[in-house]
């Protein structure tokens, strides 16, 4: 996970809002990340990754140093978007505003690999959406945050263990949706392919 | 059929040994279930890894702080409304206290009494203060008047320029919160 200049942290501890903003440059991306796959919408991200800064920098004097920086604000942006999660239930994936922003920055547009992309993405947000709460953040942090076990049982409060089944269930039931997800689609091409007298 | 060992060997990223690894390939040989949960598995598993971040539209830690100065005059606002919520209290607590004390102390005649007298003596100062300012400037020379406009017109001079500074700093810069 991504490291901080121990200056730039004592100052922004100190108040430094120029410090803090760095702190904003450095961590925007994993933040709005876990944010956008937690939530599923690049509006309900942006919100959150805001919200998740402004706690962090409310509560800066409290962090103690001993601890990684990125757990500690992850553990905040996790917090709170399954907090908003369970709040109200958001509105599923805005592919094409997200891929805007994910869409690797080529010269020449490749419309076949950008559908694909697209595609792809949309898979994964909709297989995601599957899992609960703690399940969908523990495959986050994993994946795309590249946290080990003990660091995703510290941003999410709970035990290894309990990190171990979790992920354990997440990708035994990520498994089988798509399992379903290819089935359906495989079946639902047959159909469009065979003749309408069978 | 037990599937568990296997269940776990498949999806828990741990190491696992020649003889395991021999032992799952001949179970997925002959269990259809775990082979076709294995084979969704890597390539979910593929899928994820090859996601990329998602990123912020650009111009956010802008937003971040354009967002901190206003949260600030929020909280600002805040704590003067508190501030303000709890004078008023005390305030009133005392004003209550003042009357219970005033209802306890003094009978109803001696209140209407002195309510009476406060406000003559009100009218009574006012009039004697009229007076003075009358005899005052009917006592006054002329010169004394002009120089007493002149000063006034002085402190204009001076206070107009600086207020219309004033203005002009804070349109431009807003006012500094700490």
């Amino acid at each position: 996970m991504n490291n901080i200049d121990p200056e730039i942290l004592k100052q922004s501890m100190k108040g430094d809002e120029i410090a803090f903003n760095q702190i904003v440059e450095s961590f925007q991306k994993p933040v709005f990340n876990l944010c956008f796959r937690m939530l599923g919408n690049s509006e309900a991200a942006e919100d959150a990754a805001q919200e998740t800064f402004w706690r962090a920098y409310q509560s800066i004097k409290k962090y103690n140093p001993d601890r990684s920086f990125a757990t500690w604000l992850l553990s905040i942006a996790a917090h709170y978007c399954i907090d908003q999660h369970r709040k109200r239930k958001l509105p599923v994936v805005e592919i094409d505003d997200y891929l805007a922003e994910v869409a690797p920055d080529h010269n020449t547009p490749n419309p076949e690999a950008i559908a694909i992309q697209k595609e792809q993405q949309t898979q994964i947000q909709e297989l995601l959406d599957e899992l609960p709460d703690l399940d969908r953040a523990s495959i986050v942090l994993r994946y795309w945050h590249e946290c080990s076990e003990e660091e995703i049982s510290e941003v999410l409060g709970i035990t290894i263990n309990a990190v171990k089944s979790r992920l354990h269930r997440a990708r035994k039931k990520l498994a089988i949706i798509w399992q379903q997800q290819s089935q359906h689609s495989s079946h639902a091409e047959r159909m469009k392919n065979g003749s309408p007298a069978f | 059929m037990d599937h568990q060992p296997f269940e776990e060997w498949i999806f828990e990223q741990k190491e696992i040994t020649i003889e395991e690894n021999k032992k799952l390939n001949n179970h997925l040989n002959e269990c259809e279930v775990c082979k076709d949960l294995q084979e969704s598995w890597s390539q979910v598993e593929s899928i994820l890894v090859q996601a990329p971040m998602a990123a912020p539209a650009s111009g956010f830690a802008q937003r971040f702080a354009t967002r901190m100065e206003t949260e600030k005059v929020l909280i600002q606002q805040k704590q003067s409304i508190k501030y303000l919520l709890v004078v008023g209290l005390v305030l009133l607590i005392i004003t209550l206290l003042l009357f219970a004390l005033l209802f306890f102390t003094f009978s109803t005649g001696e209140m209407i009494v002195g309510a009476v007298t406060a406000i003559t003596s009100f009218f009574h100062a006012f009039i004697n203060l009229r007076a003075m300012a009358y005899q005052f400037f009917h006592n006054a020379s002329p010169l004394a008047i002009v120089f007493g406009w002149l000063l006034i017109a002085i402190w204009g001079v001076v206070l107009m320029p600086l207020w219309a500074f004033t203005v002009w700093k804070v349109s431009k810069q807003g006012v500094l919160q700490k």
